[in-house]
C-alpha cells in the first residue's frame, strides 16, 4: 500500500502563491504542502483555485512539464498529456495530477526517481514552445482588449468616456492593460527560465515561493474581483440600454434643457407643437460624470404650425455636455467630428461665423445636418433633419444652436 | 545554444535518433533501447523523450508510423538520417581535434 492509500476525502483549497508559469514556484510549493499532509486532488485546479485531499505527511516531488500543445479542453488530446508520455512517465514513477496554465503537473513519492526532464537544452526546448504560445496570445490579448476597441471606438477615448460612465470606461480600460501586461510577464518570465536553465543547467525545484506570494495573491484576488465587478457593471449597463429605462420620455420631461430644441428653433410665440406619435422617439437622458457633470441625450420628433399656417416638422438629435473643463469640452468636440468624418458619406457644409468656440458642420452618413459647437465647457452635438417642404435653413437654426450655448 | 535549435543535437536527441536508425519504434522502445545501449549512463526522462520526439515530428527528421492503442510508432525519415549522419561527422571532427590536441594528456593512466 503507498503512503498516499491513507488520504481523507475531505477536500482542502488553497490560492496558489506563485502564476502558472512559475515553474519553480509551483513545484516547491506543492511539494512543501505534500510535506504538510495536503496532496494535490486530481485535475485539482479550478478557476485559479487548489484542492487538496489531507493525508500523513511524507516527501512528495512535483514537477511540471511544459504542455507540447494547448491544453484547451479543445485542443489535441483534450488538452491531456499522451496516453503514452503517461504510461513511461508512470513506468518511471510518476503520476500525472492535474495541469495549471499551459503546464502538466506530475508526482512521485519514490525517492531515487529519474527526473521527468533530463536534458536542459531540451526543458529550455520545450518552455520556447509554451512561451511562443503565451507571445501568440499575449499579441492577440492586446489587439482584442486595446487595439480592436480603439478602432471601433475610432480612437475617440474622451466621447466613449462621457457616453458609458468615466469609471466603467476607466476600470475596463485597466482591466484590458493588466490583462496584457499579465500575459506579457508570462513570456519574459519564461524566457529568463529559459535563459536560466541553459546557463545553470538545472531549475530550482525548492525555490522559496513564499517571498512573493502576499504580493502575487493579493493582486490575483484584486484582478479577479474587479473583473467580476466590472462584468456585473456592463450586464447593468446592457440590460439598462435595452429596456430603456434610463429614458424619460419627452411628454413626461418637466426640465428645460440648457440648448435649443426643435420648439426653440422657431420664434413665432403663435406657433404650435406637437410631438409625433412614433413609438421609438422621443425621448430624452439626462445623467451625469466625472468629466461631464450635466449630460443630454435628446431625440425629438415634432411638428410646429406657425401662425401662418406653415409647418416646421423633422427630428432633432442632440448630445449635450458641460464638461469640468473647456479643454475636455474641445477634445469632445473634435472627436465627435472625428467618429462622424471617419463614417460613410461624410460632406462638410459651410458654417457662418458663430458666437462660439468651435463650430463644424456637415451632413452624416444618414444624409442628416449635422453641427458640433463648442462653447467654454459646454459642447453640442446636433443632428436635425427636416420633413416640411419649405426648411429652416443650416445657418438660422445652427445660429439658434450656438446663441443657446451662451 | 545556437541560434536555429536543432543546428547542433544534444546527447539525448542524439541517441533518439541513434535508436530510430535501427528500426521504427514507439517512445517507451526508445526509452529502453537508450537504457540498454548506454548501460543506464544516459537517463533520458519521459518529458525530454517526448519533447524530443515533437520537436524531430516538426522537423520532419521522424514520421508517426502507426497509432496502435495508446502506442505511437516513429520512423527516421531521410532528413533525420541525414542530421544523424551531421551529427555523426561532427562528433567524428570534434573527437579528431581532440585526440590530437589532449588525446596523449587526457588519456587513461594506467
Amino acid at each position: 500500500m503507498t503512503k498516499r492509500e491513507n488520504v481523507s476525502a475531505k477536500r482542502v483549497y488553497r490560492l496558489p502563491p506563485c502564476p502558472s508559469y512559475d515553474v519553480e514556484g509551483m513545484e516547491s510549493w506543492l511539494t512543501d504542502l505534500a510535506s504538510r499532509g495536503l496532496f494535490l486532488c486530481q485535475d485539482g485546479f479550478f478557476a485559479g483555485v487548489a484542492s487538496f485531499e489531507r493525508g500523513a505527511p511524507h516527501p512528495m516531488k512535483y514537477r511540471l512539464d511544459a504542455a507540447p500543445e494547448s491544453t484547451s479542453m479543445w485542443s489535441k488530446n483534450g488538452g491531456e498529456p499522451e496516453e503514452e508520455a503517461l504510461a513511461l512517465s508512470a513506468q518511471y514513477g510518476w503520476e500525472y495530477v492535474a495541469s495549471r496554465g499551459e503546464f502538466y503537473i506530475y508526482r512521485s513519492e519514490e525517492g531515487g526517481v529519474r527526473e521527468l526532464n533530463t536534458d536542459p537544452q531540451v526543458q529550455a526546448l520545450a518552455l520556447k514552445t509554451v512561451q511562443k504560445r503565451l507571445r501568440s496570445s499575449a499579441v492577440s490579448c492586446f489587439l482584442w482588449a486595446v487595439i480592436y476597441p480603439l478602432l471601433w471606438l475610432r480612437g475617440c477615448l474622451l466621447l466613449t468616456m462621457v457616453s458609458v460612465g468615466s469609471p466603467f470606461f476607466l476600470l475596463g480600460a485597466a482591466l484590458a492593460l493588466g490583462m496584457f501586461f499579465r500575459s506579457l510577464l508570462q513570456v519574459l518570465h519564461l524566457r529568463s527560465l529559459r535563459k536560466k536553465l541553459l546557463a545553470q543547467g538545472a531549475i530550482d525545484h525548492r525555490k522559496n515561493w513564499q517571498k512573493q506570494s502576499l504580493r502575487y495573491r493579493a493582486v490575483s484576488t484584486l484582478f479577479l474581483s474587479l473583473t467580476v465587478f466590472w462584468l456585473v457593471l456592463l450586464l447593468h449597463q446592457w440590460s439598462v440600454s435595452t429596456l430603456d429605462e434610463n429614458n424619460t420620455p419627452l411628454s413626461e420631461y418637466a426640465g428645460d434643457p440648457p440648448f435649443a430644441t426643435m420648439e426653440d428653433l422657431v420664434s413665432d410665440p403663435d406657433s404650435s407643437y406637437q410631438l409625433s406619435a412614433l413609438g421609438f422617439s422621443n425621448t430624452m437622458r439626462e445623467w451625469s460624470d466625472w468629466l461631464a457633470p450635466r449630460a443630454f441625450d435628446w431625440n425629438e420628433i415634432a411638428e410646429i404650425t406657425l401662425s401662418d399656417r406653415t409647418r416646421l416638422s423633422g427630428g432633432l438629435y442632440a448630445e449635450y455636455y458641460e464638461t469640468v473643463s473647456p479643454w475636455i469640452a474641445r477634445r469632445i468636440a473634435e472627436e465627435f467630428l472625428l467618429y462622424d468624418r471617419l463614417g460613410k458619406r461624410y460632406e462638410e457644409l459651410t458654417l457662418p461665423t458663430l458666437p462660439v468656440d468651435f463650430a463644424a458642420a456637415y451632413s452624416n452618413d444618414l444624409h442628416f445636418p449635422t453641427i458640433v459647437l463648442q462653447k467654454g465647457s459646454k459642447v453640442l452635438h446636433a443632428s436635425f433633419y427636416q420633413t416640411s417642404a419649405d426648411p429652416l435653413p443650416l445657418e438660422e437654426w445652427a445660429g439658434r444652436m450656438a446663441d443657446s450655448l451662451q | 545554444m545556437p541560434k536555429r535549435a536543432m543546428a547542433v543535437l544534444t546527447e539525448s536527441m542524439f541517441y533518439v535518433l541513434m535508436a530510430l536508425c535501427q528500426e521504427p519504434m514507439c517512445g517507451i522502445d526508445i526509452a529502453e533501447f537508450i537504457d540498454r545501449k548506454t548501460s543506464g549512463r544516459l537517463q533520458i526522462g519521459p518529458a525530454t523523450l517526448y519533447t524530443i520526439l515533437g520537436k524531430f515530428e516538426k522537423e520532419k527528421y521522424i514520421r508517426e508510423i502507426e497509432v496502435e492503442g495508446r502506442k505511437r510508432t516513429y520512423q527516421i525519415t531521410e532528413r533525420g538520417i541525414s542530421a544523424c549522419g551531421q551529427e555523426l561527422e561532427r562528433l567524428r571532427l570534434c573527437l579528431a581535434d581532440a585526440e590530437a590536441l589532449i588525446g596523449k594528456e587526457a588519456g587513461p593512466h594506467d
